[in-house]
């Protein structure tokens, strides 16, 4: 080995090594910034009538994507209305299967139990009705099967498109308008479950901080999107 | 027929004021607010087209057997209701006269039926209107019929025993549908049905058994009432705080991220100056 190409190659490491350096900097950084704190990297209206309780959130009043959604939203609803098969969120790369659930015997909304899979609530409007809250709950994990598909919620930026097959053939279109971290007490009360108002689909998770010792998650992920046809 | 109906005009002659109570959780309806109340009316008694007058006014001209209104906004008060045999009306004999309390915020449904004995009557019903739990469905049942007590069953299994004209019997029961008869009371003999009903959530399905025994037309009406839904008491859609730790779990990884690089790069360094030597 000469001296000039094995001097070459830890260049070549040493500025690998550099670059890295600098990436994990800036994960850092972003991660101070948009963190882990909940509600922290929410935005979007809140979904409805009723208190919320927003959990400390830096009120960023930037433009409103859901505003001129809402006014695109008018337009004549070509969508059917039609018990949703599957929800996909391309940009998060989530496909999952949905099936009806219901309510259990304690009150709460039946999860799936499988995690890759999510449930619509069947008393809520069908994808495609003109009034309510179309709702879709999931597992953000799951005991013994590991994370959730919604899991990526987390990520959800405003416009990301979702997609919600139907069983009938069709689909309607989304688009997130706005991205609520709620205090499970407070999730009844929010709008999420409304049957009149504007049609939206509003997905919901949990999201931290997980307390084991008070019930665990302390927070519902509430995703809205509206109906936005491309 | 005729006989029964002049019969029961003198029966029911006598204005009688119904014992209506607006219930805590009929007033407490946000929708009917102020002074005013929703009034439907159903018509129960076979056999006979009528005109129903509210004092001198008309309010449901040639109405028919089995036959229910939609809601109507009503103010509050006493209304002297009288029904006449289609066009005797207003100032013929009545068939039906009586004095009816309509309370403010209430939801009421008033029923010209026939007594247990078979004599045209009218009375009010208060709908139960308060919040229903998620999941839930409410079902009431009005024995309106020329009939004996009856027990209610839904899917073969009684839900209400010993039901007596005019008496109403309701519950919250899972939402869905259900195949529902009429049995006489204590019995397996089928009087009604069976029929479908679908309890759709957060409604309040109201039947009513109707008709007469004796006539052979007993049947089933059903009033769908809505608005009652409750949303879930929650989402438990996370159970290990793996997606917790997931989620916080960029920092860690950044961290060990920059780590790696540093050692590499101060390795490198070292080497670098070395083959510089």
């Amino acid at each position: 080995m000469s001296k000039p190409s094995s001097r070459l190659l830890l260049l070549t490491g040493l500025s690998a090594a550099l670059v890295g350096l600098i990436v994990s900097a800036l994960l850092l950084v972003d991660a101070r910034l948009g963190g882990p704190a909940a509600g922290a990297r929410d935005f979007g209206p809140t979904s409805g009538a009723g208190p919320v309780s927003s959990p400390r959130t830096p009120r960023v009043t930037t433009k409103e994507p859901s505003a001129a959604m809402a006014r695109g939203d008018e337009a004549p609803r070509q969508a059917r209305t039609s018990e949703p098969s599957s929800l996909v969120l391309p940009r998060l790369d989530v496909r999952a299967a949905v099936k009806a659930v219901g309510v259990a015997a304690d009150g709460q909304i039946e999860i799936p139990a499988n995690p890759k899979q999510v449930g619509w609530y069947r008393y809520s409007p069908e994808p495609g009705s003109p009034k309510g809250s179309t709702v879709i709950v999931g597992h953000v994990d799951s005991k013994g099967r590991g994370l959730g598909v919604l899991v990526a919620l987390d990520d959800v930026r405003a416009g990301d498109r979702v997609l919600v097959r139907q069983k009938d053939g069709g689909e309607v279109q989304y688009r997130v308008s706005s991205r609520r971290t709620i205090g499970k007490r407070d999730l009844a009360a929010s709008g999420a479950f409304r049957r009149d108002g504007p049609a939206v689909l509003t997905l919901i998770t949990c999201a931290g901080p997980y307390l084991a010792d008070k019930g665990g998650y302390q927070n519902n992920l509430v995703v809205t999107a509206v109906e936005a046809p491309t | 027929m005729n006989t029964r109906v002049a019969g029961a005009t003198v029966a029911v002659a006598i204005a009688v004021t119904l014992s209506v109570t607006a219930g805590a959780s009929a007033s407490a309806q946000p929708r009917a607010a102020g002074d005013q109340a929703m009034v439907s009316v159903l018509h129960a008694v076979p056999g006979l087209t009528v005109d129903v007058y509210a004092g001198d006014k008309e309010l449901i001209p040639d109405f028919k057997p089995g036959t229910l209104t939609d809601p109507m906004k009503l103010d509050a008060g006493s209304y002297d209701i009288k029904i006449f045999k289609e066009g005797e009306g207003p100032n013929g004999t009545p068939a039906i006269e009586k004095k009816v309390d309509v309370p403010a915020g209430a939801n009421a449904t008033l029923v010209a039926h026939l007594t247990a004995d078979g004599k045209p009557t009218l009375d009010a019903y208060v709908n139960d209107m308060s919040k229903i739990p998620a999941g839930k469905a409410r079902l009431t049942v009005r024995h309106v019929a020329a009939a004996p007590a009856v027990d209610v069953r839904a899917n073969g299994t009684p839900v209400f025993k010993d039901l007596v004209n005019p008496k109403e019997a309701k519950g919250e029961v899972a939402a869905g549908t259900v195949s529902a008869d009429v049995v006489l009371a204590g019995t397996d003999t089928v009087a009604i049905g069976p029929a479908k009903l679908n309890l759709a959530e957060g409604t309040n399905t109201v039947v009513y058994a109707w008709g007469s025994a004796a006539d052979k037309n007993l049947q089933l009406k059903t009033q769908s009432l809505t608005g009652m839904h409750s949303a879930p008491s929650g989402v438990p859609a996370g159970e290990t705080g793996a997606a917790a730790a997931h989620n916080e779990g960029v920092p860690l990884g950044a961290l060990s991220l920059g780590a790696v690089s540093a050692l590499t790069a101060a390795g490198l360094l070292v080497r670098l100056r070395r083959t510089a030597r």
